[in-house]
């Protein structure tokens, strides 16, 4: 279904990231070339605790704010280390942001990390002086507006590997909608030991390196990241004689409805999503020129994610370049999208393809794909990508982003 | 904004503990009945922990799934399928891609995270076991009852904002032509504990907690007629806004309402009513202490007008619902206006964090 009566456009015009391969925007980008890998044994966590132990740890040495204490509130540092670098991108002042800025939020678990201390004990022994032991997702949210001092709506989605991506989809509809002027989107998430020992107990985690689409992948590697971007509606953006990375040209949001672990096989819930994108972003599917996956390299998903692929670019998906990042970045959930929202947009004004690193040999059925294997590609003119996140019990969302000379 | 596109809604579901179906619920807010409160089973019997539970734990057991079914996923089951039960929306059968779902909850499924912690502090990350691991993702809830209902739609899962402007919008651009949209909350014995503690530190009397879930229906009316359904009420218009805290409790300390009304007028601008148009308000507020703020915005914006509104508290009925709580409060407002035969009422919500979000909604006449 396609929408009606709207008539904004909505710009990216600020990034803020935080990631275990680089921190800000120009670390990050250099390493997105560079195909480096962000992916080792744990050292933040006592790696010898889990089964596998491995992961995308943050360089914390490299964050700016002072004022967070890391080990109670390690996702807010993150946070706001990179909303305060997206805002700064976007050339705006944090004291004269308009009345409706808005915050959305997404996160997976939250201060989860600091959660294991205040919640894991028995109920006898819990520590009761603690200041916030609960700590749900939408506390970042309130403390990052507080200390953004943003007065718009604050709003915080959960829906695990997609929540940065929807508050993106979300925030752009607000723009659009004309409830708000400007907005700062995306995610954040930490590693912790309750969210390693899941996964492992899943059996989705990699004993060796993620490998997207490779016929060997063996599963994630979790990862923390925080990444964040700031839209400004069309006017807004014109009145400011600002440079945008990307317009945010569309989005498209279902569920699978089968499961709550394994992906629709034949991607059905996931295809809904990429029509529902591209008829919103008002494209045909021939006019997409890449497509960053969502690729965490697990035996299920990434086949899933390719029947869908083929059910809506048809033929020729064999020449779209389609590339995971998660092999570099790994899995950080709720992060993971809105990151890949800001390397869509660094691709497409950089003129680049990220590559799906560690691919050695294509998933079965799926040979002569493009993946853009190993090395970044360069010096290629981008004019609209997709950018898939596809979460944990089956929520969808994929966005449309074009480059900002194309209307 | 399509003003033209009618948003109503066309079904009603709810859990809770002034009743575990639309009609024991609306009979209830009729009545004025008030729920007991009793301490939270599991609660240790030296520290009883008040809580307002469910009027009927059984009405579940239908919805639960296993032995060990995760509680806020088998209370969100139950309150959506009696929603789109009352909607005329078959749960069985082809998926529906065109039936979203917007799902708010703030601790989601609590007491599986923290059966999950207590394992990992005295077994090791080692001892995970999986399904239990799967049962505390946030928005497995929501994954669960999507599922269950079959629907495929636009779905959102929310921690601690309201459903409901996100599902309006959705049907009012067309992303979808119906959305079922509501909360849910379970309490667990810990979260209970500190939510205690942080409210003794605040040094204020509080509103108790309320395990609920509440769901309603959002479609066109152009469909809901198409369809041969019956449009029950119209929500007419939404304003936002946010009063950002450090810690996380579901109550202001905008003691001048400025947050409140801000929402309010936005609400009001949005439906096109003036306040002379409004009967009734649901507060948000749950005790003396948290109203303060909120009475003061309603002078702001009702000026003379005031004095006449029917003020509603459905917190004080039923307790703090948490993710639950917008949607109880609008429920609780329907029933409110259809048996005093008024029409037009403002539903306030005060999500923990700070939102504030406000709700213009007409009943539709039978």
């Amino acid at each position: 279904m396609t929408r009606e009566a709207v008539t904004r456009e909505v710009y990216i015009t600020g990034l803020g990231i935080v990631s275990p391969i680089g921190v800000g925007q120009e670390d990050f980008l250099a390493g997105l070339r560079a195909g480096r890998c962000g992916l080792a044994g744990l050292q933040g966590l006592d790696a010898s605790q889990f089964r596998i132990g491995r992961g995308g740890e943050v360089d914390v040495e490299a964050l700016s704010n002072n004022d967070v204490d890391l080990t109670e509130e390690r996702c807010l540092a993150f946070a706001l280390h990179a909303c305060r670098e997206a805002l700064a991108d976007a050339g705006l002042d944090p004291a004269a942001l308009p009345e409706d800025a808005t915050l959305a939020l997404g996160s997976g678990s939250g201060e989860m990390r600091a959660s294991e201390a205040s919640l894991g004990p028995p109920e006898a022994e819990l520590p009761l002086d603690i200041t916030d032991p609960l700590r749900p997702p939408n506390t970042i949210t309130s403390k990052l507006t507080r200390r953004l001092g943003l007065r718009g709506r604050q709003i915080s989605f959960v829906n695990a590997c997609a929540a940065g991506a929807q508050a993106i989809a979300v925030a752009a509809d607000l723009i659009r909608a004309g409830r708000a002027e400007l907005a700062i989107a995306g995610g954040v998430e930490v590693l912790s030991r309750m969210s390693i020992s899941g996964f492992e107990a899943l059996r989705a985690v990699s004993h060796t390196d993620c490998r997207p689409f490779d016929a060997n992948r063996d599963g994630i590697l979790l990862s923390e990241m925080a990444a964040f971007v700031v839209l400004e509606g069309g006017e807004r953006v014109e009145r400011r004689g600002v440079r945008p990375y990307a317009r945010l040209a569309g989005s498209g949001v279902s569920a699978d409805a089968v499961h709550v672990v394994r992906p629709d096989g034949e991607g059905a819930g996931a295809a809904l999503a990429l029509r529902r994108a591209l008829a919103d972003a008002g494209l045909t599917p021939d006019a997409i020129d890449y497509v960053n996956a969502h690729g965490t390299g697990t035996a299920q998903n990434d086949p899933a994610e390719l029947a869908a692929l083929v059910s809506v670019f048809g033929p020729r998906t064999r020449e779209l370049p389609i590339s995971s990042t998660k092999a570099m970045l790994g899995h950080a959930f709720g992060a993971s999208g809105a990151a890949e929202v800001i390397i869509c947009a660094l691709a497409l004004k950089e003129g680049f393809l990220p590559p799906t690193i560690g691919w050695r040999q294509a998933i079965e059925g799926y040979e002569g794909f493009d993946f853009v294997p190993n090395e970044a590609r360069e010096g290629v003119r981008l004019r609209h990508v997709v950018s898939n996140s596809f979460a944990f019990g089956g929520n969808n969302v994929v966005l449309v982003l074009s480059s900002p000379e194309q209307t | 904004m399509n003003a033209n596109r009618r948003v109503v809604i066309t079904g009603r579901g709810v859990l809770s503990p002034l009743g575990c179906d639309w009609p024991s619920f609306a009979a209830a807010v009729r009545a004025g009945d008030a729920a007991s409160a009793g301490p939270l089973p599991g609660a240790l019997l030296d520290d009883p922990i008040l809580c307002y539970c469910l009027s009927n734990p059984e009405a579940l057991a239908p919805f639960a799934s296993g032995r060990e079914a995760e509680p806020l996923s088998t209370l969100a089951i139950a309150a959506a399928k009696e929603a789109m039960d009352e909607a005329g929306i078959a749960s069985e059968g082809s998926p529906l891609d065109d039936v979203g779902l917007v799902m708010n909850t703030v601790f989601g499924p609590s007491a599986a995270v923290e059966e999950y912690l207590e394992q990992l502090w005295f077994r090791g990350p080692r001892a995970g076991r999986p399904s239990r691991f799967v049962d505390t993702v946030l928005n497995m809830p929501a994954s669960r009852a999507g599922i269950a209902l079959r629907l495929r739609g636009s779905t959102a899962v929310l921690g601690g904002s309201s459903p409901f402007e996100l599902a309006l919008d959705w049907v009012r651009f067309g992303r979808e032509h119906t959305v079922v949209a509501g909360g849910g909350e379970y309490q667990s014995p810990k979260s209970m504990r500190y939510y205690r503690a942080l409210a003794a530190g605040s040094g204020a009397e509080r509103a108790l907690l309320a395990q609920a879930a509440a769901f309603i229906v959002l479609e066109t009316r152009d469909h809901a007629e198409e369809r041969g359904a019956t449009p029950l009420a119209e929500l007419l218009g939404v304003g936002a806004a946010s009063e950002p805290q450090e810690i996380s409790l579901p109550w202001s300390d905008d003691e001048e309402g400025c947050v409140f009304a801000c929402a309010m007028r936005n609400a009001l601008a949005e439906a096109a009513v003036a306040p002379e148009g409004v009967s009734s308000v649901a507060l948000a507020a749950g005790d003396d202490a948290a109203e303060a703020g909120e009475l003061a915005a309603l002078r702001a914006v009702f000026g003379a007008r005031f004095d006449s509104l029917t003020l509603l508290r459905p917190k004080r009925l039923m307790g703090e619902g948490l993710g639950a709580a917008a949607g109880l409060s609008l429920l609780a407002t329907l029933a409110w206006l259809e048996a005093n035969g008024e029409t037009v009422a403002l539903v306030n919500a005060f999500e923990s964090g700070g939102a504030v979000t406000s709700l213009v909604l007409r009943v539709l006449p039978s």
